[in-house]
């Protein structure tokens, strides 16, 4: 177990360092490689090479790791509180939720200022809802009622959030195709300063449950006789689930698919116990959108294509091969 | 010794009155049958016993404490519960489901794994125990987690239909085993539909109807035709076992109400 997991990490690692090498700025390899060791103070040629890999590359792919982590992580959380495999941030809305914070928030941010309002909005807004769905879907009557909320919900804020940019036609407002459909394109490092600290913490207080989660997988009820606190800890898991989403959110706007794809492949590498499934989640959730961003950036060249877009592109035909390989739970 | 207690407890879920002005008591070393047809509130009962539901009047006491006073990981270490619904989907192996009953004491630093090979030894578990719980028969699932009850140890257990799906032998061994915990000091409460089954293991039967205690007692005084075919609404029949000791209960649909 131990060695899959250290084998996932080596392959973000690989595939980070990957990453600095691809984009749109024809760098060749020694540019890059005097770019970053001039970045990282072991050289000093400065230039041009030094300001891409440094103020561009670097925190896109730093930016691409905390939101395909804190999206896995997220699905995981959800599919835990909920046993239910399609459960994921996206799916019930809680991604749609954190957009519309995000672009509420955006609007009284001045342009170039730390986004902290827009983030916290996200936070605020992807937590109520992801604690609302569950409210809402225990008093409906239908048996799917989880999802059925979820879809609404989602739906609902992801149009509130086109009337918004519609009517407002403010250059505080992210690009809108970029937003609704994810773009690590606008990634900065105070972005990721402000994202950093929020998204590992959340990851930190979702594993401290791991072992409650396990539990909750033999029912609610089963899980309460074995002591486990059980509106208390989905509490805890799902407002937490949407403040890390809210964080992801604001650093490249709305990706579908990685909260989804990345608890199910993790239960295929580490199993069900969530104590490993969270950190291969967050690894493979990162492995998944750091890829998708390379071949936006290599493959495409000059136009970018939204982040989510490419996950959607891959994830869909992936999720449908495993449905029909049954490796679905 | 009683060490579970319910007095006068009712529970409504609207309009409905589902469990009705129920008490009863029981302690170590008694095995209790809650019988009585579908929809006579006996798993409602059970979760009320159990602490999940709050009683709309009346109260429910483990170990001489309100149940609702007592903290949920208190609670763990004090009783156990199986509900009827078997979570087929689960992916953890057998030992780790069964190993999940060992929650309320691993959770305080007790890591002993005996309790855990010793309930999957004694529900005939042991060459399964690294299969998926979802790959298992239904028998095979109901067995894994009457074993996590077992390994939770504790000196009250709750069992909402720990024989459905079972086969005949496995039945009995879990009865058996259920038995056993008894003897050795357990408050085993459980509702069981098949009433020749549990006639040979129960010390008492509590014959539930619409929510309410119809009969309490000896299976020898609850298992009566009379009460059985009225409560049930169908002809019923009791004889004495050809072979061992007790009653033998046989619908006979034929025969006038």
């Amino acid at each position: 177990m131990i060695r899959r997991q250290l084998l996932l990490v080596g392959a973000l690692l690989a595939t980070a360092v990957f990453g600095l090498f691809v984009g749109a700025a024809n760098l060749s390899l020694s540019e890059t490689w005097k770019g970053l060791a001039s970045g990282l103070g072991l050289a000093d040629t400065g230039g041009l090479a030094e300001a891409v890999v440094m103020e561009i590359r670097l925190p896109r792919i730093i930016g691409g790791i905390l939101v395909g982590a804190s999206l896995g992580v997220g699905g995981t959380g959800l599919q835990g509180v909920y046993r239910n495999p399609v459960a994921e941030p996206y799916l019930l809305g809680v991604s749609a939720a954190a957009g519309l914070g995000f672009v509420l928030g955006a609007l009284v941010t001045q342009i170039g200022a730390v986004p902290v309002t827009p983030i916290l909005l996200a936070g605020i807004a992807g937590a109520l809802v992801a604690l609302l769905t569950r409210k809402i879907a225990a008093v409906a009557p239908t048996g799917n009622s989880l999802v059925l909320v979820g879809v609404a919900l989602g739906f609902a804020f992801l149009a509130w959030t086109l009337v918004v940019t519609f009517i407002v036609d403010s250059p505080r407002l992210p690009t809108f195709a970029y937003f609704v459909f994810g773009s690590l394109g606008t990634v900065t490092w105070p972005l990721v300063y402000v994202s950093l600290p929020v998204i590992i913490t959340g990851i930190l207080v979702i594993g401290s449950n791991a072992r409650s989660l396990d539990l909750m997988s033999l029912g609610e009820t089963q899980a309460m006789s074995l002591g486990v606190d059980v509106t208390r800890m989905t509490t805890f898991v799902l407002g937490t689930v949407g403040i890390i989403v809210g964080a992801s959110v604001a650093v490249a706007g709305v990706v579908g698919f990685v909260g989804l794809l990345a608890p199910l492949v993790g239960r295929r590498v580490v199993g069900p116990g969530h104590r490993n499934l969270i950190t291969a989640a967050a690894v493979l959730g990162g492995l998944f959108v750091l890829w998708a961003d390379i071949l936006i950036r290599g493959l495409v060249g000059q136009v970018e294509v939204p982040l989510g877009v490419v996950t959607a592109a891959v994830g869909g035909p992936v999720l449908i091969i495993m449905l029909l390989r049954r490796n679905w739970t | 010794m009683t060490s579970l207690s319910a007095t006068s407890v009712s529970f409504s879920a609207g309009a409905k009155t589902i469990v009705r002005d129920v008490s009863l008591e029981t302690g170590a070393g008694e095995m209790t049958a809650i019988i009585g047809p579908n929809g006579a509130g006996k798993s409602t009962l059970m979760e009320l016993l159990a602490g999940f539901l709050r009683a709309t009047s009346g109260e429910v006491r483990v170990g001489g404490e309100p149940v609702d006073r007592i903290a949920v990981d208190q609670l763990a270490r004090l009783r156990a519960y199986l509900m009827p619904d078997l979570m087929r989907t689960i992916r953890f192996t057998v030992r780790e489901v069964v190993d999940m009953g060992r929650h309320p004491w691993t959770s305080r630093g007790d890591r002993d794994p005996g309790p855990t090979d010793w309930a999957l030894e004694a529900m005939d578990l042991k060459d399964l125990a690294s299969h998926v719980f979802a790959t298992l028969s239904t028998g095979e699932a109901r067995r894994t987690q009457i074993a996590r009850v077992l390994a939770q140890s504790v000196k009250i257990m709750l069992l909402d239909e720990p024989t459905s799906g079972l086969d005949i032998a496995h039945s009995e061994l879990v009865l058996d085993a259920l038995q056993r915990s008894a003897r050795t000091g357990a408050a085993v409460v459980c509702v069981i539909h098949d009433l020749n089954a549990a006639a040979q293991v129960v010390d008492r039967m509590i014959l539930l109807a619409h929510g309410a205690v119809v009969a309490d007692g000896p299976p020898e005084d609850v298992l009566t035709e009379e009460l059985l075919t009225n409560v049930y609404e169908h002809p019923i029949r009791v004889r004495r076992h050809p072979f061992r000791e007790g009653l033998l209960v046989l619908p006979d649909a034929g025969a006038e109400l």
